[in-house]
């Protein structure tokens, strides 16, 4: 019998989480652009940072979860960590060739492999970074060692041939990765607002709650090759704190070599990752079939559209999003305790500039596909389409009014018509 | 009595067909279609108990290589064959299309032309 998944909802906060850690949805269109966003930046060496985001991720992910649920002997901790693996979308593997010293592994089931070789073509090196990572982490928890005490190289991908196989090496050694927060790995949900101070918003015909609901309700697990196959989309239950961490490592990165010219470049890339995530992600649910069951026959107006879309927004993790104004010459999006404020607070401090880089590019996204895109009449999702929508002359594009990792009480971007 | 079809997607991962049904999509249907093959599983998406005017949404799926799914009480039927390694795009297709042909005579393949009417109905 499989391992049951010890899944926190806190609807409140529109947040989930397994093993304190919180997880939000997001599609292998934003996981391969995102990764690959960041490998190209020029005299970055991200490599290490990725997997080293992975490994703080699942480390401190499943020594909470094997505390709550009282696991201790290593068969039922690999268990129920492979379990976590495949219900996450990330694919599958089999734990049970590693040992205290390490091992290898071996799977045809590989999310990042996979979604890169669709995304992108053959590529001539592994890029699996975030499974290296994860396996890292992994092995250290379920023999009770410190963060750190693997090192991990992928040695084959899936995205390196037609019928390929993804191969992990781990041995007991120096992480050849970064260390981000030594044995205390992991920063949880970070400081979340004690209550949400709900902002009025205008009238509409979305039913936010009832979405909520039933989105919860959707089976959006991976299947048992560990995919989850949904909206059109290769949809993964990933860690918010992996976003957040690959992405601040960037931004951080570049402003180390280049001061804040640095920042200055980092930021727009960031931004441009948003809006992928929005165009092929909310694209996907809003022309789906669930889309027409659930929310189209309430939508009167392309507002509610807006509306809409930010409803299942709510159900994504990524925290509670409200649009409390909008209009064709623009909008203005409040986000509650947004997973990359929450996160930046608790891995940096306070921030000294606005850093929610994915929400605003997906606040700006929903106007685009909503306004630019007409996305109520169903266009093909394809390449062209999101040149002509992202790319014209009046597309929409968000500004920070406010940043919670900045100590406001909410992040909030003012979209408009370029 | 003909169903028209539209290709929508065929990228390296999956085809993706429109089906625009003669009738509109009832549970009976759904669960004619998913008793073609042992594998394929029907669920049910009660969506209308959780929103005022929402519809339900039923799922043909059979794991990895097939998904069919539509609002059930609209004549659209949208359905996905995974392509790659593995998969078996044309055997799916098969066995969808040929329960179509054998429900409703005659399946009609449509250009992008026809896109709005098939997919909104206008």
């Amino acid at each position: 019998m499989a391992a049951e998944i010890p899944l926190q909802v806190d609807l409140d906060h529109r947040r989930m989480t397994v093993g304190g850690e919180p997880l939000v949805f997001h599609c292998h269109h934003y996981n391969t652009f995102l990764q690959r966003t960041i490998l190209d930046a020029e005299g970055v060496d991200a490599p290490p940072f990725l997997v080293g985001a992975a490994a703080e991720c699942s480390y401190s992910q499943l020594t909470k979860a094997f505390a709550e649920l009282s696991l201790s002997e290593p068969d039922a901790r690999k268990a129920l960590a492979a379990e976590i693996y495949r219900w996450s979308g990330f694919g599958t593997l089999d734990l049970a060739p590693l040992g205290p010293e390490g091992g290898a592994t071996e799977t045809p089931n590989a999310h990042y492999g996979m979604g890169w070789k669709v995304k992108w073509g053959l590529s001539e090196a592994p890029v699996d970074f975030f499974t290296t990572g994860w396996l890292a982490g992994a092995l250290a928890a379920i023999y009770d060692q410190p963060l750190g005490s693997y090192r991990a190289t992928q040695t084959s991908c899936v995205a390196q041939a037609e019928g390929g196989a993804s191969r992990y090496e781990l041995a007991r050694g120096e992480a050849n990765y970064t260390l981000f927060s030594g044995e205390g790995a992991g920063v949880g949900l970070g400081a979340l607002s004690e209550r949400h101070e709900v902002r009025e918003v205008p009238a509409h015909s979305v039913d936010y709650e009832g979405i909520l609901s039933a989105v919860a309700g959707l089976d959006l697990a991976g299947d048992d090759q560990g995919v989850a196959n949904a909206f059109g989309v290769y949809l993964t239950r990933h860690f918010a704190n992996y976003y957040n961490r690959v992405s601040f490592e960037l931004a951080r990165a570049l402003e180390a070599a280049h001061g804040e010219i640095g920042r200055k470049v980092a930021e727009p890339l960031l931004i441009e990752a948003g809006h992928v995530c929005a165009f092929n992600t909310f694209g996907g649910i809003m022309s789906s079939t669930e889309w027409d069951a659930l929310i189209r026959p309430t939508l009167n107006t392309p507002e509610d559209w807006v509306h809409g879309m930010l409803a299942v927004v709510n159900a994504l993790g990524w925290g509670r999003w409200q649009v409390t104004q909008v209009g064709p010459d623009e909008a203005e999006f409040v986000i509650h305790d947004d997973y990359e404020s929450c996160g930046y607070v608790a891995m940096y401090g306070q921030a000294s500039h606005p850093i929610s880089w994915l929400a605003q590019g997906g606040a700006a996204g929903v106007m685009n596909l909503v306004y630019v895109g007409n996305i109520q009449d169903k266009p093909a999702l394809t390449e062209a389409f999101y040149q002509r929508t992202f790319g014209s002359a009046d597309v929409y594009r968000a500004t920070p009014l406010t940043s919670q990792a900045m100590g406001d009480p909410v992040t909030s971007f003012r979209v408009t018509r370029s | 009595m003909r169903v028209l079809a539209l290709e929508t997607l065929d990228c390296a991962s999956k085809l993706r067909i429109h089906y625009l049904l003669p009738v509109p999509l009832s549970l009976e249907l759904c669960e004619a279609l998913a008793a073609r093959d042992e594998r394929l599983r029907l669920e049910v998406q009660a969506f209308s108990e959780h929103v005022v005017g929402a519809k339900d949404h039923a799922t043909v799926r059979r794991a990895h290589d097939l998904r069919a799914a539509g609002v059930l009480g609209e004549p659209r039927l949208v359905a996905t064959y995974a392509k790659g390694e593995g998969a078996d795009p044309e055997g799916g297709r098969g066995l969808v299309e040929g329960f179509l042909r054998e429900r409703f005579g005659r399946l009609e393949r449509v250009g992008a032309e026809r896109r709005r009417e098939l997919l909104l109905g206008g």
